[in-house]
């Protein structure tokens, strides 16, 4: 971990923020601890996900612990980066916070006959974050749709039933991040039922931007993934039905409680009719380890069940030993 | 070359200088030449990326054949389902799915029939989703199930094959009961060399369900899936029953049982069955239509639990006399097409219309279909866009895209009995079918689809708005959404910036640099040139930076100071000016000119101060919320029980642009009933008073004015026309009443005032008027306040600028030769005259190439305009709102788009655009300039 990121993170574990419920979800004791192989060689290149950014860089730091003559290059800009990269053969690994659209998919398989490899390799609750000092606790999603979403009108947070009279009159300022991430695409899927963003939205290019700016002004609100919480934002409840509200937490994303949880993708371009090599196969495997596991929490995603590893690794053909 | 005539022999020029002098000629030739190349090469590079964009696509056959059905008694099918490459496709029939081959040694083979029907029930009635991959079925006990069908295939390698297999030919495919593996209904096929693939037919259905109490056999359904994975199901029965139904299916991401909530309406068909149901992807809409076109709109919104779902609209979609010939959804579920028998009908949403059904919202047809030879017989949605094949009862194949209205491409098919048509789902294979079972397939060629001149440059009718507009929202998360290419958001985004960029930098450019070239000791100005150059060394991520972070939180906190500034600063400047006058002669033509650089400074910083003391004051006189008004905004009103007291305006409802008059009567509306303040009596009064209190409501406040909070037009018209009148009387006494005044300095003081005085009279009569008319501003130049607004990057985007300008002008107004200035100074004019008068028109086309040299850098400005504003592609004047300009769009989005996509062609496109209007504005100007040059070389 460079010192940067060590600052980053430490100013995020200061602020207390969520850490003590992602924390609090334990790794699944049956996922393996990491043993380095033999000829592990070349170099790691990812290109995709910024919300996944941190991520990979974590894990590739993780990997450089075991083959310290292994290159790594991570390279964030955006969900919808990693595709063109796979095809174009720039890239070894693709992580998405979101699964491949058909016209996507279509392209890789028209380049090499068989579709991109899927791998879910940590979980991720997007929240909705506001300014600290705002009244609001929790949110539905069909009010989150009215907020978002161009069907609905132009709010002020009496809408959203905030009493709280300073509040109460003043129009709701709209963050998101901008459309090439994955992000963008899972939120408009699951929130506004697929429908498109009001204009009036200012797009930020990435997931901290989306939180410096709600925590720089009053009365805004938007959305990102629960990893980049600082002590100036809050992340709301959010209910299904207007009724029961559930925190972002490791627990509730697990149980699909909460509703705005996802997947964080890794794909790769694994052709079927030949073994992984080595330095793919042992990456994933790191990955899908205890060690690998460990990082996700680390940056405030919640870790895979046994499971769910175990079946990662059957679909690229790798016996998963545990 | 003075040496003439004596000398004997002239010195000859040798032949070092002439070759240098070829030397340089060739370079500078080639140089300018290769300019010139680059210049048109990019131009052509860029018409070269975007051409596709336009073309039109290509179809062509590629096989034909018929069905060898089981039996010659069965009965036609109803629908086809493709696989991705054209290899093989589902027969439906109510009976069964039959899986025929299309192509290889025996196109129209059938490998097997997957049966529908189960446990004794058979099938009514089923329904497909656009493009397939899911069908639902009804069955004649009144039971629904829905679920998913298609091919699965998979890439192998060729040991994985039985042994007849391996030995394919490229292109050939093998059932795989004829390569010996009798257990699998599949096939292999050999698309590549070194490629084999095997795929099978999949069906995976639910078990079957009731919806609702009626065991009536299901005559109609319908079933949709939206990107939420919410399901959506309406059926109407024989007992002349209908019933709609949401399905919730969650599945934890940690594992375990997906989680299914269904909730189940009534539908409320009034004892008429319908002919065939429609429930929208969004389920907000079930539509029943009959054969005559004629439809029900059923409005799922705001229904209870425990009342069945009213009928909101009725109306025809065909003409009169026509019959349904066919229909079917769009990708997305939002768009129904609609055929008639006459050659009528078109693509038909739901949309947001004050005049339309009960519940606000209205079908509409939004876009034509294309006009064939014949009525359309069937519809094949595509499965990834709005692309769709139309196959008409004359045999004419068409496929369009229905967004962007751009026919792909016809042909014919030959068919004597045309009766269904499907797309492959990736949109590249066109299946035609006639009732007899014999088929066509058609390899396609779409190209890009979306894209055309009128989606790209004009109004479009998307799903779900009420009106056609220009929208720009280039990407979603999945295929379903509607593409929204339109640059004109960009276009306006980027003249925008550049206008209101301008405004600020050029007066302020061109004034500094007539400062410092005419009024400033030299040896100042050679401090001073270089400093304010510097500024241009400022990498404008940097001022991006700054703009956002510092100066917009800054200006959204000051802002009535800021706008006081603008009226201030200036009034200042003219005060110190007339001060300066009053001093004696004798002392100011002693001191130096950086001792009156100091002055300005001091006089600017006196501006300031006074900026920030006027400007709390200013907000207090014209920005004041009236004790209505924050009554309203504390919640205490009361309905207004007689409505024909409220103004005409009012009496059909309140349109958007209305809402803003209804704020100084002291009255509001909420779902089209209106609400007087009203003084709060006894406890409530207090609970009133101490919201007021703690929201600030009853105190002065520009930004909650321009929201629409309260207040009339008046103090906006007032403020924006202030300038201009005052400025105006000022000039006006000058010219016509200055004899009045004398030479007193007093008097012309007075004078001043007295007309500025007038001039603001003047406006607060003219914002009176204009408001009396009903207009506001807060609808055109100004609105509802954004923190990452336009003003704001004017503001840093003209400090980018300003170094330009001004060392460009600097430079024009030095090189005027000094015999002019000392003629007009030596018959007799002061040096103010001599710099406007003389100076500026002599330089006039250098400042002009100044200024537009400006403007070329501010058209094409990237970093400021993406980093300090929220890159919000809006179309509107508001100068406190934000924008999107095109370079900024290309930067944001260029790393997303896959090459050669439409979207990547699309960012070309942008600077296709962006080229063309930095070219049109460099060639303007540098037509300007040379008109301006021929003028001032006359002098």
């Amino acid at each position: 971990m460079n010192p940067l990121m060590r600052l980053c993170l430490g100013v995020v574990l200061a602020g207390g923020f969520m850490t003590g419920d992602a924390r609090a979800q334990s790794l699944d004791p049956d996922l393996p601890v990491y043993e380095a192989a033999a000829g592990v060689d070349g170099t790691i290149k990812s290109i995709g996900s910024d919300t996944m950014n941190n991520l990979m860089t974590g894990w590739g730091d993780d990997f450089r612990a075991f083959y310290p003559a292994v290159k790594v290059e991570v390279e964030g800009k955006g969900s919808s980066t990693a595709p063109p990269a796979l095809i174009q053969n720039q890239a070894n690994f693709g992580p998405m916070s979101r699964p491949m659209k058909g016209k996507e998919i279509d392209a890789f398989q028209k380049q090499f006959g068989y579709e991109p490899t899927l791998l879910s390799t940590g979980i991720d609750a997007l929240a909705v974050f506001v300014h600290k000092d705002c009244p609001l606790d929790e949110i539905s999603l069909d009010d989150l749709e009215q907020v978002f979403s161009v069907n609905g009108p132009d709010m002020t947070w009496a809408d959203l039933g905030v009493s709280d009279p300073a509040w109460r009159n003043e129009p709701i300022s709209l963050y998101g991040r901008n459309s090439a991430s994955g992000t963008y695409g899972f939120f408009k899927d699951n929130a506004l039922a697929g429908s498109d963003f009001k204009s009036s939205v200012k797009e930020q290019a990435g997931s901290g931007g989306v939180i410096q700016a709600v925590g720089n002004e009053r009365f805004a609100m938007g959305y990102s993934g629960i990893g980049y919480a600082t002590a100036n934002v809050k992340a709301l409840r959010v209910s299904l039905d207007g009724i029961d509200a559930f925190e972002p937490t490791a627990e509730n994303s697990l149980s699909g409680d909460y509703p705005l949880a996802r997947f964080l993708f890794v794909y790769i371009n694994k052709d079927p009719r030949q073994a992984l090599d080595p330095l793919r196969e042992q990456f994933i495997r790191l990955i899908f380890s205890r060690r690998g596991q460990d990082t996700v929490l680390k940056f405030n995603y919640i870790p895979v069940p046994a499971d769910i590893a175990r079946e990662q690794l059957e679909k690229l053909g790798l016996e998963p030993g545990f | 070359m003075t040496e003439t005539g004596s000398t004997p022999a002239r010195r000859r020029t040798t032949a070092s200088v002439h070759l240098w002098d070829r030397t340089a000629e060739l370079v500078i030739t080639a140089g300018g030449l290769t300019v010139l190349g680059a210049v048109l090469a990019i131009c052509v590079y860029l018409f070269y990326e975007v051409a596709p964009l336009f073309s039109q696509g290509e179809i062509e056959e590629t096989g034909r054949g018929a069905v060898v059905t089981d039996s010659a008694a069965s009965a036609p099918a109803e629908g086809l389902i493709t696989d991705e490459f054209g290899e093989a496709a589902f027969w439906m029939r109510p009976s069964g799915a039959v899986v025929t081959l299309l192509i290889g040694n025996e196109p129209g083979r059938v490998l097997t029939t997957l049966p529908l029907a189960a446990n004794g029930k058979s099938v009514t009635v089923w329904s497909m989703r656009p493009g397939g991959q899911e069908i639902a079925l009804g069955f004649d006990d009144g039971t629904v199930t829905y679920g998913a069908i298609g091919f699965d295939w998979r890439v192998v390698s060729p040991d994985q094959l039985p042994e007849a297999a391996r030995s394919l030919e490229v292109g050939q495919i093998m059932t795989l009961a004829d390569a010996g593996d009798d257990r699998s209904p599949g096939w292999v096929s050999r698309p590549r060399e070194d490629l084999f693939r095997v795929s099978e037919p999949e069906l995976e259905l639910r078990r079957p369900f009731r919806v609702g109490r009626s065991e009536s056999p299901v005559v109609a359904l319908d079933y949709q899936v939206n990107a939420a994975g919410r399901r959506v199901l309406a059926v109407a029965r024989e007992d002349r029953t209908g019933a709609f139904a949401q399905i919730r299916e969650s599945r934890p991401l940690g594992g375990g049982a997906p989680r299914v909530r269904t909730t189940v309406w009534d539908l409320d068909l009034g004892g008429v069955t319908p002919d065939s149901l429609f429930v929208s992807a969004d389920g907000a809409d079930v539509l029943a239509l009959d054969g005559d076109g004629a439809v029900r709109r059923f409005g799922t919104g705001g229904v209870a639990r425990d009342e069945a779902i009213p009928v909101v609209e009725q109306r025809s979609l065909l003409r009169e006399g026509e019959e349904l010939t066919s229909m079917g959804w769009l990708l997305g579920a939002q768009t129904l097409l609609v055929a008639g028998s006459d050659g009528g009908g078109g693509a038909w949403f739901v949309a947001p219309e004050r005049a339309g059904g009960t519940d606000g919202r209205a079908l509409v047809r939004a876009h034509p279909l294309p006009v064939g030879d014949g009525a359309y017989v069937a519809f094949g949605p595509a499965a990834s866009d709005r692309l769709v094949a139309g196959l008409t009862d004359a045999g004419a194949l068409l496929v369009w895209h229905q967004t962007s209205d751009k026919l792909i491409a016809s042909t014919q098919t030959g068919a004597s009995d045309p009766a269904l048509v499907a797309l492959s789902p990736r949109g590249d294979l066109v299946l035609g079918a006639s009732s007899d079972g014999g088929f066509s397939l058609f390899g396609l060629e779409a190209g890009h689809t979306e894209a055309s001149f009128k989606s790209v440059f004009a109004k479009v009718h998307y799903e779900n708005t009420p009106a056609p507009a220009w929208v720009y929202q280039s990407s979603a998360g999945s295929d379903a959404a509607e593409p929204k290419l339109s640059l004109t958001p960009l276009i306006w985004g980027t003249l925008k910036a550049t206008l209101f960029a301008m405004l600020f930098a050029v007066p302020v450019a061109v004034l500094a640099a007539l400062y410092s070239s005419e009024f400033m000791s030299p040896e100042l100005h050679k401090v001073v040139k270089p400093a304010l150059e510097l500024m241009a060394s400022l990498p404008s991520v940097v001022l991006g930076f700054v703009a956002a972070f510092v100066v917009a939180p800054i200006a959204a906190e000051h802002l009535s100071e800021l706008i006081a500034g603008a009226f201030v600063l200036p009034v200042v400047a003219v005060i110190g000016a007339t001060a300066w006058q009053a001093i004696p002669g004798r002392i100011t033509r002693r001191v130096g000119s950086g001792f009156r650089l100091v002055i300005i400074g001091i006089a600017m910083a006196v501006g300031i101060a006074a900026s920030l003391v006027i400007g709390p004051i200013g907000e207090a006189v014209l920005f004041t919320p009236t004790r209505e008004a924050a009554l309203v905004g504390a919640g205490s009103v009361e309905p207004v029980a007689d409505a024909s007291g409220l103004p005409a305006f009012t009496q059909d409802g309140v349109a958007e642009e209305e809402r803003l008059r209804l704020a100084p009567l002291g009255l509001t509306e909420i779902d089209g009933l209106f609400y007087r303040a009203v003084e709060p009596t006894g406890e409530a009064a207090a609970e009133v008073e101490s919201a007021i209190e703690a929201g600030g409501l009853a105190e002065p406040s520009m930004r909650r004015w321009l929201d629409g909070a309260f207040g009339s037009a008046t103090p906006g018209w007032f403020l924006l026309l202030l300038a201009p009148t005052a400025v105006l009387a000022v000039i006006m006494a000058k010219r016509y009443a200055s004899r009045m005044a004398g030479d007193s300095l007093v008097a012309d003081a007075l004078l001043t005032l007295g007309a500025a005085i007038g001039g603001a009279g003047v406006a607060f009569a003219g914002a009176w008027v204009l408001t009396s008319m009903g207009l506001d501003p807060r609808l055109s130049i100004i609105g509802p306040f954004d923190q990452r607004n336009t003003l704001v990057v004017a503001i840093i985007m003209g400090f980018a600028v300003i170094p330009i300008i001004y060392t460009i002008s600097d430079d024009a107004m030095r090189s005027v030769p000094e015999s002019l200035r000392s003629a007009s100074l030596g018959a007799g004019a002061t040096p103010w005259q001599t710099a406007v008068r003389v100076v500026l028109p002599v330089a006039g086309s250098g400042v002009f190439s100044a200024c537009m040299i400006g403007l070329g850098r501010a058209v094409g400005e990237t970093m400021i305009v993406l980093m300090a504003t929220g890159n919000t592609p809006e179309m509107e004047l508001n100068i406190f709102s934000g924008f999107r300009t095109l370079a900024a769009n290309i930067a944001v989005e260029l790393p997303e788009a896959p090459k050669g996509g439409t979207h990547y062609r699309i960012l070309f496109l942008c600077g296709l655009v962006l080229f063309t209007m930095t070219f049109v504005i460099n060639t303007t100007a540098e037509a300007v300039r040379q008109r301006f040059r021929k003028r001032s070389a006359a002098l």
